[in-house]
């Protein structure tokens, strides 16, 4: 098929209606599994790590899916926006549990892309400033920091998976970069 | 430090996800996987039987009252709610509603419709009110939980309103393209709130997806609602001006129109005194613009009122310029000059007695032409006085409520579109505190088992109220922050009060194990939510 806009609602529809047959079959559940695994399990690999755990905590979201399933309403988002929230909260609950330290994942075009969003040359130095102001981030803001700089993520998906609204999560967004860029000229 | 950084940790591979990748495991870790059953769909259709049985057992077996199950929404006390205020609309015409938070409604016209969905027309009821803190949110009895990806929260709130409309006592729904846009006072700034409507037939609050906020400064703010009672809705935004607009608008209709009314006064006409021909007299041509007084009549003179201090050789001057200044009563300062050389005189406007009849007919007519001008133009200042009063009086009002609600530097609305009536609210679903898990044993200051109907949790700070359940006099799994200041609103079985204090809470908390909370119960029946709030102290 041809045409991105039929090609989407086809996708969301086929979604909707998986989520119906698993609602009545969990065992119908494993097709939006094998659909979702890999984006969620690198989602989750984004804020662990080890790839052990990570590959855990995706397969406890699933279960956690599977379970809270029968509460999930279609509002027009892509399924996978609900799957990341849970992961989210699974993540999070880890660290917790464990105690561990909250682990964020940076490669070098993420600290370029942050870099020219701030302003800021790409030094050895910079970069150095900027890994302490990160250090300074409530976990609201890295989930922001993560979710748009590191994973690339389009304002309105960001909204989906914070359950939140679009204009909300920007005017977030460019507050934290001010933030950013405030707390490394002051170091 | 508080995060572990890696940078370019190795990726997921493409063959690590596929060998991890193992429905069979999910599914059988969700079978194994106990389930809460109050969690469980099927629970409530399969089970039903079930629940039948046990809820009879139950009710044999122990010798308790059984007790009704809870409405929805469920004030506690049924004679202390927040009350709606109420409005009539004419559903014909736009309105504009100033609610006394501070909060605006708009109504479009043809807003209103029956419950078989006809246009309705002529005068709606409409009733609009809003709750702000815990107290509010205690009291409105509304569920504060969100269920979101299979984890529940509690709202934490930035203010809620339920509005509605009725015509003839019957309930009337919105048109939905002509949707009541709601502007709701908030007691916070921040921009992580969404909107959500509370479905009671689903009985869940669902997320709206509207941005809701609409900072302004507080002086910004009023100048935006002042602008609103000259039916200009356009908020200020950008000046920095600490004056409010339309303040500014009545200072300066008072200011023109005492200044009209000072200008009238000039032309108060003077009586001109008869000539005393002893006395020396000059004569002056005057600009009637700012002598009218003078210029109104013919021939008048002005006669020296110091005639022993009068230097008469000044006459034989013959001068180049003139000056001509009003004094008291009668009196001008008359000034010659001629190059370096300046003389001043005193002295008062006469008349020939030849001349006095004619100059009474001018003065009668001008005085009475005077005082109809001057009436006139002391009602306007009057009435523009009255009008500032009034705008300032409103100003007054907005501002002591600013004051004694939110105590804040900033006055913020979040908007509402209301396409269906019912409860809206701007929120934040949080997690339960969790420092301290307890179970709470709960009693009376005498030690006596207390059964509660409702028991909530209230943390200073977080304008939030988390509900527990107490069977059987306990609450087990009791969740607080225990470096915070908390305080437990509960109502007795009896539909009493019962309050633990932030003093009370700390010197009974403990972070785990069973911890016994001795409630005050407050012995009142209850006739309004004020009676109740001073009970609520944090």
């Amino acid at each position: 098929m041809q045409g991105t806009i039929d090609d989407t609602t086809a996708v969301l529809s086929t979604d909707d209606q998986l989520v119906l047959a698993a609602k009545a079959d969990r065992a119908q559940f494993g097709i939006l599994y094998n659909k979702y695994f890999d984006s969620v399990a690198r989602f989750v690999y984004q804020r662990t790590s080890s790839k052990d755990e990570a590959l855990d905590i995706t397969q406890q979201v699933f279960m956690q899916a599977m379970i809270a399933l029968d509460k999930y309403e279609s509002r027009g988002f892509p399924f996978s926006s609900w799957l990341y929230r849970i992961a989210l909260n699974e993540v999070n609950r880890r660290f917790r549990k464990n105690k561990n330290q909250r682990t964020i994942n940076i490669d070098d075009a993420s600290i370029q892309h942050v870099m020219s969003e701030i302003n800021e040359p790409n030094s050895e130095e910079k970069e150095a400033l900027l890994m302490m102001a990160m250090q300074e981030l409530d976990e609201d803001e890295i989930q922001l920091l993560e979710m748009r700089f590191f994973e690339k993520r389009p304002f309105k998906e960001m909204a989906e998976i914070r359950d939140s609204n679009e204009s909300a999560v920007k005017m977030k967004v460019y507050r934290l970069l001010d933030k950013l860029k405030g707390i490394m000229e002051k170091k | 430090m508080k995060y572990k950084i890696n940078k370019n940790q190795a990726p997921l591979t493409d063959g690590e996800l596929a060998s991890a990748r193992n429905f069979n495991t999910v599914i059988k870790g969700y079978r194994s996987m106990k389930i809460p059953f109050y969690r469980s769909g099927k629970f409530l259709t399969r089970g039903s039987a079930i629940i039948v049985a046990v809820a009879v057992a139950l009710i044999v077996l122990f010798d308790e009252k059984a007790e009704k199950p809870k409405d929805f929404i469920s004030p506690p006390f049924a004679q202390a709610v927040i009350p709606a205020d109420s409005y009539t609309v004419d559903a014909d015409s736009a309105t504009e509603i100033d609610y006394k938070s501070g909060s605006k409604l708009h109504i479009p016209a043809a807003a209103f419709r029956d419950a078989d969905g006809k246009p309705v027309s002529g005068k709606v009821i409409l009733k609009y009110r809003e709750f702000h803190d815990q107290k509010d949110i205690f009291l409105s009895g509304i569920p504060m939980t969100y269920d979101s990806a299979g984890q529940t929260y509690v709202f934490e709130s930035a203010g809620m309103m339920e509005i509605s409309a009725f015509q003839n006592g019957k309930p009337l729904t919105v048109t939905p393209d002509h949707p009541i846009r709601v502007e709701m006072v908030s007691n916070t700034a921040e921009d992580r709130y969404n909107t959500y409507y509370l479905d009671t037939a689903a009985k869940k609050w669902v997320n709206l997806n509207q941005a809701n906020l609409v900072p302004v400064q507080v002086r910004q703010m009023r100048r935006g609602k002042d602008s609103n009672l000259l039916g200009n809705a356009t908020v200020a935004e950008e000046e920095s001006d600490s004056t409010s607009p339309v303040l500014i608008k009545f200072e300066d209709d008072v200011k023109k129109t005492t200044a009209a009314v000072k200008a009238i006064e000039k032309e108060k006409p003077i009586t001109i005194a008869h000539a005393d021909k002893t006395k020396s007299k000059f004569h002056i041509i005057v600009d009637p613009v700012q002598f009218p007084e003078i210029a109104m009549y013919k021939d008048v003179r002005f006669q020296v009122k110091d005639e022993k201090n009068f230097d008469r050789s000044s006459a034989n001057v013959d001068w180049e310029d003139v000056k001509l200044k009003k004094m008291t009563g009668l009196d001008y300062e008359i000034t010659f000059g001629k190059g370096d050389r300046s003389f001043k005189v005193i002295a008062t406007p006469v008349l020939d007695d030849r001349d006095i009849p004619a100059a009474q007919k001018i003065y009668d007519k001008k005085f009475a032409e005077y005082q109809s001008k001057l009436s006139q133009r002391k009602a306007a200042e009057e009435k523009a006085k009255k009008e500032m009063e009034k705008v300032m009086a409103t100003q007054r009002l907005r501002d002591s409520l600013y004051e004694a609600n939110m105590n804040k530097s900033q006055l913020i609305y979040r908007t509402f579109t209301v396409n269906k009536f019912g409860f809206y609210n701007c929120d934040c679903p949080r997690q339960n505190p969790a420092d301290a898990d307890v179970t709470a044993i709960v009693t009376d200051e005498n030690n006596e088992p207390l059964n509660l109907t409702e028991l909530c949790l209230v943390e200073k700070n977080i304008n939030m109220v988390c509900s527990y359940h107490s069977v059987n006099r306990e609450c087990k799994h009791l969740k607080f922050n225990s470096t915070q200041d908390n305080v437990l609103w509960a109502v007795t079985s009896d539909n009493k009060l019962a309050i633990i204090d932030v003093t009370s809470f700390k010197a009974q908390q403990s972070k785990t194990g069973n911890v016994a909370f001795k409630f005050k119960v407050i012995d009142k029946e209850f006739k309004s939510c004020d009676e109740v709030k001073k009970y609520l102290e944090i």
